[in-house]
């Protein structure tokens, strides 16, 4: 047997060997020789503190009570991480942009870099990681007692742990809060960590190797052990599997260590993609032979030892002093470097989001801040680990050690997953507000105190009896372990159902039903869109602020050397020499972010805001960040729009030209139509006025020339009556004579003075004609009188025939004139109604081509419409007149 | 000219092998996600009958398989990723 001694002069030996690590890492990285510090490899060894004594010791005891369920909490994260170009990338991209400090920072400043959310982010983390904390000196305890057994007991169990909390303190504070990086990132602790991570791999694979080919006969032997041990069978019920691999996936984003090492000590974006199959590996590696010695353990130990132990004992019982100590070893990385990151990252939580506020809040609002804040944080994060430790050296206390180390764990995980709705609504979902955020938290943390965190004190503890029994205030529906009556499930999966659905309800429905203020809206853009744009939102104005003063703060904050640092650099860029660059937006937000990178993005907002007078987002800064996307769609639908109201109105235009080219052409046929029909009478007129003046004229042809004169003299009269006509018409200064008439008769008025009986037949249905109308029966009579004539004068059917149809209609009447003739063709068909046009040669004419353009303003005149009715064989036209 | 036309050809077959990528390695984890779903469908033993259930060396065997051929093609995507430069910030 190993002697206690010697076991614990080894582990100080060790202790001393990880310190030493540590303090040169620092140093390497303070002189520039740590860049082999920021490899794919060491990040991907820093992410194993996953892997904590719950998987060293408690995945054995985990697989030798429930089989391959254990698997669960390793394949979720493996899922996480080979999805990382979704969810891992995001983070890394937004943490380097918003020089984000820690998870609880991340939702802060998601959300208006809102003070309150992360004070209760940093709540929810320090209870969640508590009972982790317990299990990581209850695994250091156990394990020690383990080589105790049989000796003096010089040391009582809880002795060890308060030990170990003490000597993992003083650890922590030393590295963890030697200085307030930028960035939050700690060469020292990472590089322990790194090695750490290694000595529990290959601890864990040599005792695995050691159980299947020194214990056992080799895999087929191993393989045959399992189908004849306890767990044989596979029995795992669908609801844990699913539960609990959904649940380590989400504890694997939410747990404030794993935030710490994946997102705020990456350095490099492209270390994820090593991770990405590397960290699988490494866990595939860690569960490879716990099956294997889990059921060796079973079938060589003797019934009744603690399965969580089989990692120790069973070198021990095998007489392997040297294997054992390496395991131990092995175990005490796990939990060593588990609770050094949660120290670390809890203790930034508290300092940036429940210690910095506070005090900057008790100092009063004024303009200045003085005194060392950069001493005010690091005490502050010295206490609170110190804090955080005693936390969990009292959970262990109280919980007396007793639980399986996998139910604490779960516990553990199901804390800190109420996170997720959260983190993940914020950096995927626009709508996402405070308001939501707070309700999904409180919502999440309630239900999960009630369901699973105050039970696992056990009963009487801080949780009546009754109340487990018969819910609170005796309502069944309030059961802890049956909420809403459901009842059957396992437990940690109906808490894990409840409270991360009632948390996502309560988060969607809070989001849906408040409005997010202006900085929100503005962080909500600049998470979501992390990769789309490089343009960052303005949240500051150029201030009234003096560059010196704000020097003096960040030199308090940040460190006098990095501050002067940042200073010189933002000059630099402006063009200026010096340290003290003009306070002009953009340099106040880089400010805002190097500061966040120290104290978080709430408080650094707070005091650059003291300092500069209140951030002020203005309605400008919210245009300017709003969805890109739809204002293209916007900018492009206008433009659609502009164009199509462009070409219609092009369309419009050429029309109008060619209707005007065709009256100019109309115009000059007009004029040189008119000067002939003008000319000819007066010719005949003057030629024969010559003649009667010649004296030799006889008799008999006197009379006759005098007629012809009369009958040119008439013609032209009537050409300019219709002139005349037509312009009173088209002025509208015609006087109608309206009353009450038949259609009828107007027709037959209209047919008896065209007199054109000889040439064309008229086919009329005189009983539809029997319609009486208000009107001006002369003008529509001569309109009739034109429309027969002109069929009469222009159809050159055999048997001319004109159909006039009349139809009533509730609205107007229709009248048709339809010859069987040719018809107009298209391109006149506009024109008709034009004065002096006329479709065919002007000799058949007879007249000046005013008859259409005359039919039309007298229909117009009397409120209705004349039209040419294409497609009827021959000439169509339609008059609709209104009724009354 | 059929230098230039040559790069734009490059730069588009260049793109679409980016998607395809990046597709990839969004599509991988559901796959993942489904594959290491299927084992609480396999049937049980019911009544103590052994023969009917599934052993737990079968599951086991499946599972670290899956896990492997996961991890596999993570490996590949993320060299594929390396050397073709996509998502390079």
């Amino acid at each position: 047997m190993l002697s206690l001694d010697l076991l614990i002069f080894v582990s100080l030996i060790y202790v001393a060997f990880l310190f030493g690590v540590a303090f040169w890492a620092e140093r390497a990285s303070d002189v520039g020789r740590g860049g082999w510090m920021r490899t794919p490899l060491i990040y991907t060894l820093s992410l194993s503190i996953y892997c904590t004594a719950w998987t060293f010791y408690g995945a054995v005891g985990f697989a030798a009570r429930s089989g391959l369920e254990f698997l669960t909490i390793y394949l979720g994260p493996t899922v996480v991480l080979i999805g990382w170009w979704l969810i891992l990338r995001r983070l890394v991209r937004i943490a380097r942009a918003e020089r984000i400090t820690s998870i609880a920072d991340l939702v802060s400043s998601r959300f208006g870099k809102s003070a309150l959310l992360g004070g209760l982010v940093t709540v929810m983390a320090v209870v969640g990681t508590t009972p982790y904390i317990a299990l990581q000196l209850q695994s250091v305890t156990t394990s020690i007692s383990v080589f105790a057994k049989g000796t003096q007991n010089i040391l009582s169990s809880t002795n060890i742990a308060l030990w170990t909390a003490a000597g993992l303190a003083v650890f922590t504070i030393l590295f963890g809060t030697r200085n307030l990086d930028v960035n939050e990132r700690h060469s020292g602790v990472v590089i322990a960590i790194a090695v750490e991570a290694i000595v529990k791999l290959l601890a864990l694979l040599a005792v695995g190797v050691f159980v299947v080919w020194g214990l056992a006969g080799g895999a087929g032997d191993v393989l045959a052990r399992i189908d004849a041990s306890p767990i044989s069978q596979w029995e795992v019920s669908t609801g844990r599997w699913i539960g609990l691999t959904f649940l380590s996936a989400a504890a694997f984003l939410c747990l404030p260590r794993m935030f710490q090492v994946m997102v705020v000590e990456n350095s490099e974006e492209s270390h994820l993609a090593t991770a990405s199959w590397a960290f699988p590996l490494y866990l595939l590696l860690m569960s490879l032979f716990v099956i294997p010695i889990a059921v060796v353990g079973l079938d060589i130990l003797p019934a009744g030892s603690n399965p969580d132990l089989f990692v120790l004992t069973l070198p021990l019982s095998a007489e392997q002093n040297g294997l054992a100590m390496l395991a131990f070893l092995g175990g005490f990385s796990s939990a060593t470097s588990m609770v050094i990151v949660a120290a670390i990252a809890l203790s930034t939580m508290i300092s940036n989001h429940i210690v910095t506020p506070i005090w900057l809040r008790s100092r009063g609002q004024g303009a200045t801040i003085s005194g060392d804040v950069r001493s005010v944080v690091l005490t502050s994060r010295r206490i609170s680990i110190i804090v955080i430790l005693t936390l969990g050296y009292l959970y262990y206390r109280i919980s007396g050690g007793g639980a399986a180390l996998a139910s604490i764990g779960l516990i553990s995980f199901a804390g800190v997953a109420q996170i997720l709705p959260v983190m993940l609504g914020g950096i995927f979902w626009h709508s996402a507000t405070k308001i939501g955020a707070l309700a999904g938290l409180i919502c999440g943390l309630v239900v999960w105190s009630y369901t699973m965190f105050l039970p696992s004190f056990g009963p009487e503890v801080l949780i009546s009896q009754e109340t487990i029994d018969h819910g609170l205030w005796g309502l069944q529906w309030l059961r802890p372990t049956a909420l809403f009556g459901i009842q059957g499930l396992d437990p940690v999966v109906h808490a894990v159902l409840w409270s991360i659905l009632l948390n996502s309800f309560a988060f969607v429905a809070g989001s849906i039903l408040s409005r997010p203020s202006p900085l929100e809206r503005v962080q909500a853009v600049q998470f979501i869109s992390a990769f789309e744009s490089g343009s960052s939102a303005r949240g500051w104005q150029r201030g009234a602020t003096d560059a010196e003063d704000l020097l003096s703060m960040a030199q308090r904050i940040i460190g006098a050397a990095q501050a002067q640092n940042l200073f010189r650099t933002a000059a630099q860029r402006q063009g200026k020499q010096g340290y003290l660059p003009d306070p002009t937006p953009q340099f106040l937000e880089t400010l805002e972010r190097g500061l966040a990178g120290s104290v978080g993005a709430a408080t650094a907002h707070a005091m650059l805001g003291q300092m500069v007078g209140g951030s002020a987002v203005t309605v400008e800064d919210l245009m300017a960040v709003a969805d890109e996307t739809a204002q293209i769609m916007e900018y492009s639908n206008q433009l659609e729009a502009k164009s199509g109201e462009l070409t219609t109105t092009a369309r419009k235009l050429r029309d109008a030209n060619d209707k005007l080219t065709k009256l100019s052409i109309q115009k000059d046929a007009f004029l040189s139509q008119i000067s002939h029909e003008l000319r000819t009478p007066m010719t005949s007129i003057r030629a024969f006025s010559e003649i009667l003046q010649n004296p030799d004229l006889s008799d008999g042809d006197r009379p006759k020339y005098a007629r012809i004169i009369e009958d040119e003299t008439q013609r032209l009269t009537r050409l300019l009556d219709d002139l005349l006509d037509l312009s009173v018409l088209e002025n509208g200064q015609v006087s109608l004579d309206l009353r009450q008439a038949r259609l009828r008769e107007i027709l037959d008025r209209a047919q008896a003075s065209a007199n054109v009986d000889e040439q064309i037949r008229i086919r009329r249905s005189a009983g539809r004609e029997d319609i009486s109308i208000l009107t001006d029966p002369d003008r529509l009579t001569q309109v009739f009188i034109n429309l027969m004539s002109n069929a009469a004068k222009y159809c050159e059917a055999q048997r001319p025939k004109l159909t006039v149809i009349v139809t009533e209609a509730p609205a107007a009447i229709t009248v048709d004139f339809i010859d069987n003739g040719a018809g107009v063709d298209h391109a006149n068909q506009d024109m008709i109604f034009e004065k002096f046009s006329r479709a065919s040669d002007h000799s058949k004419a007879g007249g000046a081509g005013l008859g259409l353009a005359i039919c039309r303003e007298i229909i117009t005149n009397l409120g209705g419409q004349i039209s040419y009715l294409p497609g009827q064989r021959g000439a169509a036209f339609r008059i609709s007149l209104p009724r009354d | 000219m059929i230098g230039k036309s040559d790069q734009t050809l490059k730069r588009v077959a260049n793109a679409a092998r980016g998607q395809r990528l990046t597709d990839s390695v969004l599509i991988l984890p559901f796959v993942g996600a489904i594959l290491f779903l299927l084992p609480p469908m396999w049937p049980r033993a019911s009544e103590g009958v052994a023969a009917e259930g599934t052993a737990t060396s079968t599951a086991l065997i499946y599972l670290f398989v899956v896990w492997a051929g996961l991890i596999f093609c993570a490996l590949g995507l993320a060299l594929a990723l390396k050397r073709f430069g996509v998502g390079r910030s």
